[in-house]
């Protein structure tokens, strides 16, 4: 005899070999045993979960010789031509080929006539729902009032398209999903009857796969045996069922935190070569990203849906990630599976998605630029902001471009050290006096040589200084470069940079040179520095103004009452003439220092 | 246990496919229905056919023998236990239906259906649980070939539902499909599914040397674009591969240019090409620009996937647009593409596309030029 597959062989023959559905068979054995047997049963629910197994034993239970009995005895007359199917009084009709009104006409009649050999007439349609209309409404009457020697019993997976009619006139049990664990227990007794060598692994895998169903696992067994022998191996399983390794999500997420797209690349490659169906895989990443995501939101592993093994995996890549990063993958998957499905070229999509990831800009370099736009949007509004108290005033062009960057931190640091610190940390800083003085026409002439040796140091910053002009020096070697209005991105970048542009100086000059960048309108003109208009103060009362000033790095909120700049109000004293209050204060010279502010005396 | 061996001539790659079916065989342990899925236009049908022969040979050694009576019969396609299924229109003339199935065995690679929307219906299957009912001619074994399964009415897959649970003796099914997510989960639960995959550059190659005479260049050219279909490769072997990539650039310059240039290359294009070369040339435009990606990256020289035969147009691009957002480029292209196949009106696709690719040049990766402008 030919082989027979081990849906077919392992087909259960008693109520208590149907695995997963005691809700369907013990309900049935007490209808059994109480004797209160309805004429009509439908049977739904998903396909290979035992439906026209349980009809076939109700059928044989009720015929059995020894019954009606809840155990029918297998061996009798009537049940073995039940078990193959040539009994005259079971009729099993396939609902999807005998569809039409005629053959449910001349079902009608047979009815009328009682059973041959058996003890009831019992009419087993299966994939009911693909009767027809009329056909369903020539049953209706036949259906309601059976002759007592007959019984039907209905099955289909799809009890949507079964008539409410239908439904009424019969007990309607629902046949669930088999949870994996049954599934396992059930294809390991397979396997020792059977003699088959297999990992746990693999029948988890297999019963996973089969969404519940049994005939599904019992078809994917019978593969695996057939492919691998008598041993199976969890590999096994996975390359046969065209599964994807868990390892791979992992390579790819792994390779989407590194942004390392050549590796990408080749994942993608070996992808193609693989076979693997790009949906399948998207389902699989998003589950995967999802897990991290989980994972990291709720920092538990409670919530996985992920083998044991792998837990500590998801463990260690989650550190790799932000909250927000996962959230926006698993977004950006989501809207691509759907392009990816109707593609052409679903493989070449999928590479580019993961190249995609790879370059999402991660959160923490979001939150950079947010902040740097923050502070943009501050230079955009040009006011005048003076303090109240006598001291000094910002020029805030120059505060906010000076601000940016690791300004927050030096003011901090002044605050906690206070004037000790200072002193201290103002030895360290050379003075200009200490190096050589430098000419303007010196540094004018080998501009050019200058930017040379700054584009050889960074070519960006070389064409960024050739839009600006040296200016002017002051106090022997503090070198102000002027930038046309509109070029705060140079300004600042270079005076981010300033040591770079200082060494190429010094490289082609010979000396040691401080470098400045302004924006034109922003300082004096070159040529006799001006005072500016500034608030008038009341008193010298330089240390709580410097204390006020010092901790908080914002030099709006460091200013209790800004007040616009009083056009009017004459200057009373030239910058340059120096402040005696200033040289005994040098908190607030290291703040007018670092934001651009100028004394102020009255 | 068997002692016989099949094997599986003339079959391009598809290596676990054909390992599985003769593992299965060879243990004695075949099913009696087999989904054969896959991708279109990769051996599926040439598969199922030595498959179907192997089965029906007499030789105890090797099988296919070829040698036997029941080869002789398959070669001659007057085996009565060979049935091929295939859709086709209930109103298609009986002469026609006999020289697709001829097409069928004689060239499986190549067959394509030519009818426009063909279905598998419920009268076939009727007429074949009728056939069935009988036993089989000389006592031997049956197979039973479903081409494009998924093409079968719903009323006739129901009808088949119980011929697969439990068909008579020494009957074998296979089931071909290259979309099996249009077959009801009953039907799949039924058969053993086997796995085909897309064809290596290698083996389109191969596939190409066995039923063309191209030169060995074009022939890998065409592999490349063929996406592991060798039926895509074959019939694209008629085409002027090179040609169309060269289209493909010239779309891509027209995008650069000023709007009534871009107006004047669609119109033009629209006008001399029909909706498939379009196709084609979008098609190529997409590999285009993964080349050139890949350029970008230095990443494609190992990859057989990728060609630079037009390298220095590919550095050009590259030099020239240095920001070009090649993610979003491809994904307009493939969507562009999908357009067409939907019958949107190529004027429009085209435009469109080429608004697109200019933007995928000004606004390349944005969140970089914000990070610089901020700094």
């Amino acid at each position: 005899m030919a082989y027979l597959v081990i849906a077919r062989k392992w087909r259960p023959k008693t109520f208590s070999e149907v695995v997963g559905q005691q809700h369907v068979t013990i309900t049935l054995e007490n209808a059994i045993k109480n004797n209160r047997i309805a004429s009509a049963y439908l049977f739904s629910g998903p396909r290979g979960v035992g439906k026209t197994t349980t009809a076939r034993i109700l059928a044989k239970a009720l015929n059995c010789e020894t019954g009606p009995t809840v155990t029918p005895c297998n061996t009798c007359v009537p049940c073995k031509e039940i078990s193959e199917g040539r009994s005259m009084d079971v009729l099993e009709i396939d609902g999807a080929s005998n569809r039409g009104i005629d053959e449910i006409r001349s079902l009608r009649e047979s009815t009328r006539y009682t059973p041959s050999s058996l003890r009831f007439k019992i009419y087993i349609i299966d994939e009911v729902h693909m009767l027809t209309t009329e056909a369903f409404n020539a049953l209706l009457k036949t259906l309601e009032e059976p002759p007592p020697h007959v019984k039907f019993i209905f099955a289909t997976t799809e009890v949507n398209k079964v008539p409410a009619t239908i439904l009424s006139r019969c007990q309607r049990f629902d046949f669930r999903r088999i949870p994996v664990e049954k599934i396992v227990e059930q294809l390991q007794t397979i396997c020792e009857a059977e003699n088959i060598k297999i990992d746990r692994e693999a029948l988890y895998l297999i019963a996973k796969k089969s969404e519940g169903c049994m005939r599904d696992s019992q078809s994917l067994l019978d593969q695996v045996i057939s492919f691998s022998g008598n041993e199976i191996k969890e590999a096994d399983v996975i390359s046969l069922l065209g599964m994807i390794d868990h390892d791979l999500y992992f390579e790819i997420s792994q390779a989407i935190a590194d942004k390392n797209l050549a590796e990408l690349a080749q994942i993608a490659q070996r992808i193609y070569d693989q076979g693997y169906d790009t949906n399948d895989l998207i389902t699989g990443l998003i589950e995967h990203f999802h897990n991290l995501l989980i994972m990291k939101s709720t920092g538990a592993t409670d919530h996985l849906v992920a083998a044991q093994g792998q837990l500590k995996q998801y463990e260690q890549e989650t550190a790799r990630f932000g909250e927000t990063d996962l959230i926006r993958i698993v977004q950006l998957l989501t809207e691509t599976a759907a392009a990816i499905k109707r593609s052409v070229n679903p493989h070449i999509q999928f590479e580019t998605l993961l190249f995609r990831l790879a370059r999402l800009p991660r959160s923490t370099e979001l939150q950079q630029l947010l902040d740097d736009l923050q502070e943009l949007k501050k230079k955009a509004q040009p006011r005048t902001i003076v303090t109240e108290r006598p001291g000094f005033k910002f020029i805030p062009e120059i505060a906010a471009d000076r601000l940016t960057g690791s300004l927050f931190s030096k003011i901090n640091d002044l605050s906690q050290k206070g004037y000790a610190g200072i002193a201290s940390e103002r030895e360290e800083v050379p003075t200009s006096g200490q190096y050589p003085p430098v000419e303007l026409r010196d540094i004018q002439e080998k501009w050019p040589a200058i930017l040379a040796a700054v584009k050889k140091r960074k070519i960006h910053f070389g064409a960024l200084l050739e839009e600006g002009k040296p200016a002017r020096i002051q106090d022997n070697n503090k070198l102000d470069i002027v930038f046309e209005d509109g070029n705060g991105y140079h300004i600042h970048t270079l005076n981010e940079n300033k040591k770079l542009i200082e060494s190429a100086i010094h490289e082609v000059v010979g000396k040691k040179v401080f470098v400045y960048c302004y924006q034109s309108s922003q300082i004096p003109v070159a040529a006799e520095p001006q005072p500016e208009p500034a608030m008038v103060a009341e008193a010298p009362a330089p240390e709580p103004a410097a204390q006020q000033a010092a901790p908080a790095p914002d030099p709006v909120a460091a200013t209790p009452e800004p007040e616009p700049a009083p056009r009017e109000a004459p200057a009373t004293a030239p910058a340059s003439q120096g402040h005696r209050w200033l040289e005994d204060n040098p908190l607030a010279q290291k703040i007018i220092e670092s934001l651009g502010g100028e004394p102020i005396e009255r | 246990m068997n002692a016989t061996e099949i094997t599986f001539d003339g079959i391009f790659g598809q290596e676990t496919a054909k390992r599985f079916l003769a593992q299965a065989f060879r243990q004695g342990r075949l099913a009696h229905c087999y989904l054969f899925f896959g991708p279109e236009g990769v051996g599926k049908l040439a598969t199922a056919l030595a498959f179907a022969r192997a089965l029906v040979c007499q030789s105890e050694q090797q099988r296919p023998c070829g040698t036997c009576r029941n080869c002789k019969l398959f070669v001659a396609r007057s085996h009565p236990n060979v049935q091929v299924i295939f859709p086709h229109p209930k109103s298609a003339k009986e002469s026609d239906v006999q020289a697709v199935l001829e097409e069928i065995f004689s060239q499986p690679y190549i067959w394509h259906s030519p009818w426009a929307s063909p279905s598998i219906s419920i009268d076939e299957v009727r007429s074949l649980r009728r056939e069935l009912g009988l036993s089989s001619q000389g006592g031997e074994i049956r197979v039973i070939l479903f081409l494009d399964a998924h093409l079968m009415t719903a009323e006739a897959t129901n009808a088949l539902l119980k011929t697969l649970e439990e068909p008579p003796e020494l009957t074998y099914f296979v089931l071909i499909s290259s979309s099996p997510d249009q077959l009801l989960p009953t039907i799949l639960s039924r058969s053993q599914q086997v796995r085909f995959s897309f064809l290596s550059v290698q083996e389109i190659t191969a596939g190409l040397a066995r039923f063309t005479d191209l030169p060995e260049d074009r022939r890998r050219q065409i592999a490349r674009f063929a996406q592991g279909s060798l039926r895509r490769a074959l019939a694209l072997a008629g085409e002027n591969v090179q040609q169309l990539r060269e289209q493909a650039v010239e779309l891509l310059r027209a995008a650069f240019r000023n709007a009534p240039q871009r107006a004047m290359h669609v119109t033009q294009l629209v006008q001399q090409h029909d909706r498939r070369v379009l196709m084609e040339i979008l098609e190529s435009l997409l590999h285009w620009l993964r080349d050139a990606h890949y350029l970008r990256l230095g990443l494609g020289d190992d990859q057989p996937s990728v060609g630079y035969e037009d390298r220095e147009t590919l550095q050009r691009f590259n030099e020239r647009f240095a920001d070009f957002d090649f993610d979003s480029a491809i994904a307009e292209v493939d969507l562009s593409i999908h357009m067409l196949r939907r019958y949107v009106q190529p004027n429009l696709v085209l435009s469109v596309l080429l608004n697109h690719l200019r933007r995928c040049e000004k606004h390349a990766n944005s969140t970089e030029k914000l990070r610089r402008m901020a700094l």
